[in-house]
């Protein structure tokens, strides 16, 4: 059987039965859907993305409530600012038509524009001439440099609009063929991934009051089911679904919990508008704590389906719905989370055995999501437990650009040990192999953050190491200032790498400052490997510049390696040879920081761990030869106890750390090193 | 496309169907079988 003129990008499902001549109840059973139990029993084709079509819709600008513009450029060798390659333009002249204008210019035929509501929000308001077949692009609307300018009014404010032109002679070809509407575009289409929210008012912030509930229900294979929480919450996703879905709520809605009451998500939110969650600042002031966020995946609470679950807090953007074009970006304000305590409950690590770990995220993306744009993602004073699988991850095909990704005062502990190497993805996963306009990295901060025991991989990496062919405006910024690293990944020490990215776009920056660096361990705990790793950069790609801004960076003096912190001394930050931040000068063109090169060296402080603080090692005892579940744990890290497993595991292990500093005279309180709020007295 | 499969002893023919999905989604909700709409019917030597 041929398909044809199927859909670009599309997933395609089949299933199959075999007819009887016995009579229908003698047919066999459908086979191809799945069930998520029997992978293997699943027929799905995903459909290729479209080839390049002209970008005519160039630019949105001024957008209101209620109407934006558009900049519409049909030049044949631009859009906008952006110049089509020669590989581009022979693609796109394949498929699509050029003409001369009236001022002899060759210019891409479009003849019209269609807006359409985005199926987040299928019922926002879009004025009868600008839906299907959409206005006519008049001749007259295009000046000599082959840009119009058209304003759209009337529209819903809080809605997010879809937009298109189209090659009218296209379209029409492909109706001769008696095909549908959404066939006959499928091809005539030109922009694929343009979109625009109109503005609206966030209004009053939402207190959601605790209601706790010591249940949840949930479906699985269409079948309503009931599972015990093990420690009674209140559920905030559907107050939140409800926020991202309806167009009643602006961006940036801020949704505040009370202190010290325990709250609930129970699967991955998806995130496709920017809002606040935080814990009430007057409960705060009160002294009653920061808010509990608990995830309550049905299938880590219940393993005895024995999967190996992937739940995540949050997965970013969302899955086209129905004829929606993968390809549209979405655009996203702030996502901020602050003041909050995040845990996977019963999240289990490989010391629970191998068919029952917990793939678990903080956010991730479904693996056909679309693409978004987001202004900002801030997490600041929280704490996360349970994060086993990956912290940050992007697996789409389509551009995922984080202008801002702000990490301040946040504690990563009790998670990780996917496996006994230490890693199943990683801290900040990206995939720009899939797409070059991927970049999580464009002003990426992590500061005053403490990473305590928590095997989870590289800090930094790219899906696969190769080149990229980055566009000339794409570059990394990655701050790591004041954060306090104890036994990051000791499981591996290939993976407790911090910077796994063989490729950097040139000029990219990395600011690397008073940072402190530990490997600590009990005295009789001697199975416990003492390792740390630290770069694989091997070529900067485009304009070949880097600025490298390393200064005070510091290890305590126990567990070193040739009397330095990493156990890997080829990959050192200042190791010379070869592949390290230390080794680009002799080939590309590097800008020093006040300190220089010799600030890539990580110092040692004249002092052990032990002598330090409190408590920094792990208080349970590694063995090899019979893992743990509490290989990796403790009850907390600031003398108090944090972990859930307390409370919820009847087999608990109590073994407490803390990092506050004991010793004030050292050079690591004189330079500001490390978290700030372990050297506060 | 092009889909391919061989008869087995006995029937008189197939269904096959088909939808086309947002995506095959990580959680049981999102398969939804009444989403999928018979495609043909083949009975042999009936086409």
């Amino acid at each position: 059987m041929l398909l044809e003129d199927l859909i670009f990008s599309k997933t395609y499902r089949f299933a199959i039965r075999a007819l009887s001549e016995r009579g229908e109840e003698h047919n066999s059973q459908w086979f191809g859907t799945g069930n998520l139990h029997q992978w293997t029993d699943m027929v799905y084709y995903d459909m290729l993305d479209k080839y390049k079509v002209p970008s005519i819709i160039a630019q949105k600008a001024n957008i209101t409530k209620n109407s934006f513009d558009l900049y519409l450029d049909r030049s044949y060798a631009k859009s906008g600012n952006y110049e089509y390659t020669a590989d581009e333009l022979e693609e796109m002249s394949e498929y699509f038509h050029v003409l001369t204008d009236a001022s002899g210019n060759k210019v891409w035929k479009a003849d019209r524009l269609v807006i359409e509501p985005a199926s987040s929000n299928p019922d926002a308001k879009v004025p009868t001439q600008y839906q299907y077949p959409g206005i006519k692009l008049e001749e007259s609307m295009f000046g000599s440099d082959g840009v119009a300018m058209v304003s759209i009014e009337g529209l819903d404010s809080n809605s997010v609009y879809n937009m298109y032109t189209y090659d009218e002679s296209i379209f029409a070809e492909k109706a001769k063929k008696k095909l549908s509407v959404q066939q006959c575009l499928n091809y005539a289409q030109q922009n694929l991934d343009v979109t625009v929210r109109t503005k609206g008012d966030p209004g009053e912030p939402i207190v959601i009051d605790p209601v706790p509930q010591d249940t949840m229900m949930y479906t699985e294979s269409d079948a309503l089911k009931s599972i015990s929480l093990p420690i009674p919450a209140t559920s905030i996703q559907p107050k939140l679904e409800e926020f991202m879905k309806s167009n009643e709520y602006a961006e940036n809605k801020v949704f505040y919990l009370r202190g010290g009451e325990a709250y609930f998500l129970r699967a991955g939110l998806e995130v496709y508008k920017g809002f606040k969650l935080a814990t009430l600042p007057e409960d705060l002031a009160e002294g009653k704590g920061r808010a509990k966020v608990f995830l309550y995946y049905p299938q880590v609470l219940d393993i005895s389906g024995g999967t190996s679950p992937s739940p995540a807090f949050f997965m970013l953007s969302r899955n086209p719905i129905g004829s929606e074009n993968p390809m549209i970006t979405i655009d996203i304000d702030k996502i901020v989370l602050e003041d909050l305590d995040f845990t996977i409950a019963y999240a289990r690590n490989i010391g629970d055995g191998s068919k029952v770990v917990t793939n678990s995220y903080f956010m991730n993306m479904y693996s056909k999501g679309m693409g978004s744009t987001v202004e900002e993602i801030s997490l600041k004073n929280c704490s996360f437990q349970g994060i086993v699988g990956g912290f940050y991850r992007v697996q789409a095909n389509y551009g995922v650009r984080i202008k801002n990704f702000i990490i301040d005062n946040v504690d990563f502990y009790n998670g990780g040990y996917y496996s006994t190497s230490g890693r199943r993805y990683n801290w900040f996963h990206a995939n720009p192999e899939a797409n070059v306009n991927i970049n999580i990295w464009e002003n990426f901060v992590m500061k005053n953050c403490t990473i305590y025991d928590n095997p989870l991989g590289y800090m930094f990496n790219h899906n696969k190491q190769q080149s990229i062919e980055w566009p000339a405006s794409l570059h990394y910024n990655i701050t790591l200032e004041n954060n306090t690293f104890i036994n990051l990944n000791t499981c591996n020490a290939g993976n407790s790498m911090i910077f796994n990215t063989r490729w950097i776009p040139g000029g990219s920056t990395f600011t690397i400052k008073r940072n402190l660096f530990v490997l600590t361990r009990n005295d009789n705990d001697t199975e416990r490997d003492m390792v740390q790793a630290g770069c694989d950069i091997r070529t900067i790609n485009g304009s070949g510049t880097v600025t490298l801004d390393f200064e005070d960076n510091y290890s305590t003096n126990d567990n070193l390696t040739s009397g330095q912190i990493w156990s890997n001394t080829a990959s050192a930050f200042d190791y010379t040879q070869k592949n390290t931040f230390g080794s680009l000068a002799k080939n590309y063109d590097v800008t020093w920081g006040d300190a220089g090169a010799e600030g890539l060296t990580v110092k040692v402080a004249d002092i052990s761990a032990k002598d330090l603080m409190v408590q920094p090692n792990p208080p349970h005892k590694f063995d090899p030869a019979n893992v743990s579940h509490w290989d990796h744990q403790c009850d907390g890290i600031d003398g108090t106890v944090t972990n859930v497993d307390k409370e919820i595991r009847s087999d608990y292990q109590p073994g407490m750390v803390d990092l506050h500093f004991k010793n004030f005279n050292n050079v690591l309180v004189e330079k500001q090193v490390g978290a700030p709020k372990w050297r506060n007295q | 496309m092009q889909l391919y499969w061989s008869q087995v002893k006995g029937a008189k023919g197939y269904q096959i169907k088909a939808s086309y999905e947002q995506s095959i989604a990580n959680t049981p909700e999102n398969w939804d079988d009444a989403t999928m709409l018979v495609l043909d019917t083949i009975v042999w030597g009936e086409e």
